[in-house]
């Protein structure tokens, strides 16, 4: 047994995972999110690997438990200076959209940063300046602008995760929330496809994460997923009436007014594609989207990305 | 009905909302289940949980009436919010609470986990009451998670409060993770930062606790003799030297075993270890928090089973005895009868299917006029006033001092099984 190697040292890591309608088994929802989202951060964290995510800070909430747990991992397995150097600084980058704002009051967040084992961006929405959106964020968010700005900042925001991270995982995901171009979930998949980076897709807690893998595997899908896959009307309206004076660049993202297809794109997506970015063969990455245990799913993803690491599949 | 030899009891006011996720989580940490796939599950009606009784009073008047009836072993958990606090009806109740609990640090058959929703309910607790109360931020960690954290918590502390079994200081066992390097590193990882969330739980983990300089072997295998065994089965467990010597270790030092399937392939190969006839448990939804249930539920029922022999054996006798969570392997057997110079009972609570190797390892110990005496214990334990008297037979509930641990297998059936 050897511990002077972390596995995951030098890789960030992305986590998509949310609560769904269709959430196999009892229980509170939210806990059994927060609860293997901790699970396979600290893991990931053990191994040397870093986190970016997107969740807001909140006081006694899983961002702030997760600071911690990194930080009491700086010590596990007593690494030798040489392999600690390799660990990304910080462990948490945390990269929250316009008007969500650094917890500036917030102590606990204070002292991770002071640290070095948190940072947190705040990507505000491209091409409208802040001062056109007014001083009050909660009223800002009340007015057309204001939407349309959340909306973007919240796309850039994704890209700039996916950017920033070499892996992602995905479980999940909330269906029915007509507020933005696409849910998250989707976005973040999409991206991340597209920058031809690794994407560990499970439907194992079916919300968005299993109507994407229906997408890719040409199953049919619900009305109501399928709606996922588009920008509600109200957006695409939005979109339609403010980018005359606050163009939307076309490649920026879905839902802008001329409908970006990710259903399309989900669809044109290949198994053996998807497989190979994520270290996995073909039939593995089969079980990865269709298998209904989480721990299995965890293990596969597992596999892939330290068959990534070493090429040779040590 | 079984009288309850530990009762669990939570209390919070009728008003509070918060409580509810909470009493259920705790509820389905002690209810009356059994862990699926458990070959050694009990039959209902002498199930050991059944001698655990949790009740949740919202209402102090009911409380109060119940309040004579709670035995001498009891674990108090209070949800103390401002209006509970200035509540008149509730007053006495927690005056009536606060008497009949230890002083702080001392921790006795009775204690109690108090969390106060603010500063100004603690302030307006009484006494020992005050002493006990924690800010259940923290205490019990990220907020979503903080019932299952409880539930994990007041297990524990139920497992202290059974002092009276023969394992004294070592109901607090440390939780060992057995896993392999290869396979089973990212679960094994996950249960080490869940254990470190849960205040006062003790965990056993390789990367954590030999130092330098340590002999290994040594540290692993008194590690793996003293603590409560959870092997993350993988494809790679088997393959592992450092595994299945762990796993013999526990098994032979009789250690309650908590198996984890985390296989990846659905077919399962054939095993040297023993693995079908452990308490297994399956984590499709990756929920980490039931695998520490189920490991301090199976130790705890070991211990209830501990304490309700313990209870009926006079300490007169001066009987060195053990319960055995299951069959104690061949080498266990060999090694410690060499060893013993007393006679010492070894009783295992359930006649398990392996009635061939059990009558084989009885024939064994006789044989070697061996001071070690395997008893099986079948539907019923019979406590004699001496350990050498055997009841008539049937015996009358008047001369039976109690019951235990029960099998949902027909008993061994051998004339020459003694009873205890």
């Amino acid at each position: 047994m050897n511990f002077s190697q972390r596995r995951f040292a030098g890789i960030r890591f992305g986590l998509s995972i949310s609560t769904a309608p269709d959430m196999p088994g009892g229980g509170d929802p939210e806990q059994v999110i927060n609860s293997l989202t901790f699970r396979i951060a600290s893991s990931l964290l053990l191994e040397g690997g870093s986190l970016v995510m997107g969740h807001r800070w909140s006081s006694e909430g899983i961002m702030e438990h997760l600071t911690f747990q990194a930080r009491d991992n700086l010590r596990f397995g007593r690494l030798p200076v040489a392999a600690e150097q390799t660990r990304p600084s910080p462990s948490i980058l945390n990269i929250i959209a316009w008007p969500d704002a650094p917890p500036s009051e917030d102590k606990n967040a204070g002292r991770m940063i002071r640290d070095g084992i948190l940072e947190i961006r705040q990507i505000p929405p491209p091409g409208i300046p802040l001062d056109s959106l007014g001083p009050d964020r909660s009223k800002a968010l009340a007015t057309d602008l204001g939407q349309f700005a959340r909306i973007r900042a919240l796309t850039a925001m994704r890209r700039e995760i996916v950017q920033l991270t070499d892996a992602r995982i995905c479980l999940g995901g909330e269906i029915g929330k007509p507020s933005r171009r696409l849910p998250g979930l989707v976005e973040e998949a999409l991206f991340t496809c597209q920058a031809g980076k690794p994407l560990y897709l499970s439907s194992a807690l079916g919300g968005a994460a299993k109507a994407m893998t229906d997408a890719i595997l040409h199953r049919r899908l619900s009305e109501e997923d399928r709606a996922l896959f588009f920008t509600p009307p109200p957006i695409v309206k939005l979109f339609g009436d403010l980018s005359p004076q606050y163009p939307v660049p076309p490649d920026e993202g879905p839902s802008t007014a001329d409908h970006w297809n990710a259903f399309a794109d989900f669809q044109s997506l290949s198994l053996a594609t998807l497989s190979q970015q994520a270290g996995l063969s073909e039939e593995e990455y089969l079980t990865l989207l269709t298998s209904g245990d989480v721990q299995r799913v965890l293990s596969l993803a597992m596999t892939g990305i330290l068959r990534l690491r070493t090429p040779t599949g040590g | 009905m079984n009288q309850p030899l530990c009762h669990v009891v939570v209390l919070h006011h009728a008003t509070d909302s918060t409580a509810a996720p909470r009493v259920r989580a705790l509820q389905q940490a002690f209810e009356t289940t059994r862990l699926e796939g458990d070959p050694s599950a009990f039959a209902l009606d002498t199930d050991p949980w059944s001698f655990l009784k949790f009740a949740a009073y919202d209402d102090p008047v009911t409380f109060e009436e119940q309040m004579p009836g709670i035995g001498r072993r009891a674990l108090f958990i209070v949800f103390v919010t401002e209006r509970m606090a200035d509540d008149p009806a509730w007053k006495p109740s927690l005056e009536i609470l606060a008497a009949v609990l230890p002083k702080k640090g001392v921790l006795g058959t009775r204690n109690a986990l108090c969390f106060a929703s603010s500063e100004e309910a603690q302030n307006r607790l009484p006494g020992r009451l005050k002493e006990r109360q924690a800010p259940e931020s923290s205490v019990l960690g990220e907020r979503r998670m903080r019932p299952h954290t409880l539930a994990l918590l007041a297990l524990h502390r139920a497992r202290l409060l059974l002092g009276a079994a023969p394992s004294g200081d070592g109901n607090k066992l440390r939780l060992f993770i057995s896993h392999s390097k290869s396979d089973g590193l990212f679960l094994a990882h996950s249960l080490r930062s869940l254990l470190q969330e849960v205040p006062e739980l003790e965990k056993w983990y390789d990367a954590d606790d030999i130092q330098s300089g340590d002999d290994w072997s040594e540290e692993i295998e008194t590690a793996a003799s003293t603590s409560v065994f959870i092997a993350i089965r993988t494809e790679g467990y088997d393959q592992s030297t450092w595994c299945r010597r762990e796993f013999e270790t526990a098994l032979a030092n009789g250690v309650p075993i908590l198996v984890v399937d985390a296989l990846l392939r659905p077919t399962i190969t054939p095993s040297a270890l023993p693995f079908a006839a452990m308490p297994t448990v399956r984590i499709p939804d990756g929920n980490t928090h039931r695998v520490l249930l189920a490991a301090l539920r199976e130790h705890l029922r070991l211990l209830l089973v501990e304490t309700l022999v313990a209870d009926q054996v006079p300490a007169s006798l001066k009987t060195t005895w053990r319960v055995w969570p299951r069959l104690p392997t061949l080498s266990a057997i060999q090694c410690r009868s060499v060893a013993l110079k007393a006679r010492e009972y070894w009783l295992l609570p359930q006649a398990t299917q392996l009635t061939a190797e059990f009558n084989a390892a009885r024939d064994w110990l006789c044989a070697a006029q061996s001071p070690l005496a395997l008893e099986s214990v079948d539907s019923f334990l019979f406590l004699a006033p001496s350990l050498d008297a055997v009841p008539p037979s049937p015996p009358s509930p008047d001369t039976v001092a109690a019951a235990a641990a029960a099998s949902p297998s027909p008993a061994p059936g051998s004339p020459q099984t003694p009873t205890v």
